[in-house]
């Protein structure tokens, strides 16, 4: 049983074991599929399959899908910079940038 | 196919009009007004015609909302894997339109209860323990509520609405004012947040909480120093008056989250913090939070007393002020939460809300049920007992869903899983010392269900964002939705819509809600412009990562197609149009009742 009282020792001790058992926060995988959307269909880019994404050992995500054309897309962002993203459609570069600058443009309707 | 004859129509009609106490007169005229589904769908507020985006900056980082375009349905093709046919939009037919409501997270934010003061410690990691919105949570979810009245009639299709679904978290805390004030706004009925007396008891208007969102004075903190607003009046508005509720317009239905099972969704719940809620005294500073939930540990384990010893955290530091009690704060026991799903209105109903004698009298949490003659829910619960916020599913479900399928499969109905986690939180084996059975994750779920071609959908929520993931079999798949919570931004939820294209094909269609609200927040003190007032706070909530909850365009407005696992025509028109008669019966009543 992890009670309150435990982990408030952990956290208090600086304990790395908070961020495994804090609530609910953002992720890294989700905000890069939502990402890779987003960049996706501001190009227009029709999807047949959306990117479905994957975290490494290493916690690099990378993402796979196809174009309603059967063509691949994929898009990735390392661990050791979740904000960069880079996206390809038939493994030409389309984008490269800031996740969370994709991410706040789809969410604003000013600057 | 062809529907109800006229005396058929008649006596179908005349059945709904005496079972909910309304003229036959309104409501053969309700139904005639049901033939013109695109005229009605232009009236309903939803996101297709408009929704909320981020505005301009008001004071240094803090940004106001701002009313943005509609978002037309989007078609996802995933399972489908090919083209739909262009002429499924001109021959589709509804068989079935659901609210999906979850993570409500109903507050009550004068509570001893509560645990603000961990942001101190680390904002991001503890961000769900505090919001600088927590004190108009009654309302938004109000507000949310009226949304879902208003859309009581499909957008799409112009059909009624047939049930919702709350896919847990309804409770923030585990207060049984909490639960009790989700099961009345639910059912609409009145909740008074005045629980500490006419004037504000906690630590947003506790000027030694500089570490919290003050409206009356920001200044001197975090949030002073992001821009959020000074809001003299905002406290005292927020419990001025009893919050209204108009009510949900169908029946509706609950599942367990984290949060109703264990405190903040995440621990173990103390003798200490028992008290500590129904106690008059509150903290406001880490370490008295830290002293009172930790003073059993620490009289009795030396580790935990050399641990406090060292942080200076020993009991009965200051930080703590004196507040009314109110006994109502008390933590609930498990099961106390499916009880008090039986202390409930009968309209919209049903009692229990899905939880059946069947359920008290074992200790069940799963339950399932029929919300039309062809599709059948199960509600499941996938939390853990023992620690963490993120699920799994137990053995003794996964036996019991894998037979309940098996008759599905047989008895050709749709079916449609309900739980609060989704596909990327079942991960959680955490496990009592001793106790054997079987916890399964994801994969396997997912692999189970994708054996059975009548599962079209799975609703759920945890995480707090609008996500759509489509799982695939080698043949078809079924669509998993995600939707987004009423307290984190952007305070959306949706309705869903199972569509037959007659053409071999099924759709699910999504359409997000935000809640009845103003995009910017007036000064009234309405219901709608705290409402408004929560969510604009919600967007500034840097702890939360807040705009990435929206998800992308494809997780929220969308049609999503898979091949239909029998032949549909099974279903007679004839069956759906009784069917809608009587929820729309039901549905005036409401109209009535409500004088809407």
């Amino acid at each position: 049983m992890v009670s309150l009282g435990a982990v408030l020792v952990l956290v208090l001790a600086g304990c790395s074991q908070v961020a495994a058992i804090a609530p609910v926060g953002g992720n890294h995988l989700t905000e890069v599929r939502f990402a890779t959307i987003d960049v996706l269909l501001d190009r227009g880019v029709e999807l047949e399959a959306v990117p479905t994404c994957t975290r490494a050992g290493d916690g690099a995500i990378s993402c796979a899908g196809t174009t309603g054309e059967g063509d691949a897309v994929a898009s990735s962002s390392p661990a050791s910079d979740p904000d960069a993203l880079t996206v390809t459609v038939s493994g030409a570069v389309v984008f490269t940038g800031s996740v969370s600058a994709v991410i706040d443009a789809a969410a604003g309707d000013a600057p | 196919m062809t529907g109800l004859s006229r005396r058929q129509f008649l006596h179908v009609t005349a059945t709904a009009a005496a079972a909910t106490g309304i003229g036959l007169d309104a409501l053969v005229a309700a139904s005639a007004r049901a033939q013109a589904p695109t005229a009605t769908a232009a009236g309903i507020p939803t996101t297709l015609q408009q929704t909320i985006r981020q505005g301009s900056v008001v004071s240094g980082r803090y940004r106001a909302l701002a009313t943005g375009a509609g978002e037309p349905y989007l078609p996802r093709t995933d399972v489908l894997r090919r083209a739909p046919s262009a002429a499924r939009t001109a021959s589709r037919r509804s068989l079935l339109y659901l609210g999906h409501l979850s993570d409500l997270h109903v507050i009550e934010a004068q509570s001893p209860g509560r645990i603000e003061p961990m942001i101190v410690q680390d904002h991001s990691a503890w961000g769900s323990a505090f919001h600088p919105q927590d004190p108009l949570s009654p309302h938004a979810t109000a507000a949310m509520v009226r949304a879902f009245s208003d859309a009581r009639y499909s957008p799409l299709t112009g059909a009624p609405m047939s049930a919702a679904i709350v896919t847990g978290d309804s409770a923030d805390m585990h207060s049984h004012l909490e639960l009790r004030w989700y099961i009345d706004l639910m059912d609409g009925l009145p909740v008074d947040p005045a629980t500490g007396g006419p004037t504000w008891q906690g630590v947003q208007a506790w000027s030694e909480a500089t570490w919290a969102y003050r409206p009356n004075d920001p200044r001197g903190g975090a949030f002073g120093d992001y821009g959020f607003p000074r809001l003299p009046d905002l406290l005292a508005q927020a419990i001025a008056q009893k919050v209204e509720s108009v009510g949900l317009p169908a029946p509706w239905y609950a599942v367990y989250g984290n949060h109703d099972t264990l405190l903040l969704g995440t621990f173990d719940i103390s003798p200490q913090l028992r008290a500590l809620a129904v106690g008059g005294r509150k903290s406001y500073t880490l370490d008295a939070t830290a002293s009172t939930a930790l003073e059993g540990w620490a009289s009795s384990t030396s580790v935990f007393s050399q641990a406090l010893a060292a942080l200076g955290l020993a009991s009965g530091n200051p930080g703590m002020r004196e507040v009314p009690a109110n006994d109502d704060r008390y933590l609930f026991e498990r099961r106390e939460f499916m009880a008090e799903h039986f202390r409930t209105e009968t309209t919209p109903g049903p009692v229990g809300h899905g939880f059946t004698a069947h359920n008290l009298a074992s200790g069940e949490t799963w339950w399932q049920v029929d919300l039309s003659p062809r599709v059948r829910a199960f509600g499941l619960d996938t939390c853990n007992q023992v620690a963490g916020p993120d699920g799994a599913v137990p053995e003794s479900q996964m036996r019991w869903l894998r037979a309940q399928l098996e008759f599905a499969q047989r008895e050709q109905r749709l079916v449609l899983i309900f739980s609060h986690h989704n596909s990327l939180t079942l991960e959680n084996r955490a496990v009592r010392p001793g106790a054997d059975e079987k916890l399964y994750g994801a994969e396997e779920f997912v692999a189970m269900l994708l054996e059975f071609p009548v599962v079209v959908g799975w609703l759920n929520g945890h995480t707090h964002l609008n996500q759509i993931l489509a799982h695939t079999s080698a043949t078809g798949g079924f669509w998993e939705i995600t939707t987004a919570s009423c307290i984190d931004f952007p305070q959306q939820q949706q309705v869903v819509e199972l569509v037959d294209n007659r053409d071999g094909t099924l759709s699910l269609f999504t359409t997000v809600l935000d809640h009845a609200s103003p995009a910017v927040p007036g000064s009234s003190g309405s219901v709608a412009d705290l409402a408004s007032r929560s969510r604009e706070l919600a967007a500034n909530d840097w702890a939360e990562t807040p705009l990435m909850r929206r998800g992308s365009p494809l997780d929220r407005n969308t049609e999503l197609l898979l091949p239909a696992p029998f032949d549909l025509e099974v279903i007679t028109d004839a069956q759906l149009e009784a069917q809608h008669v009587a929820e729309r019966a039901r549905i005036i009543a409401h109209e009535t009742e409500r004088a809407l």
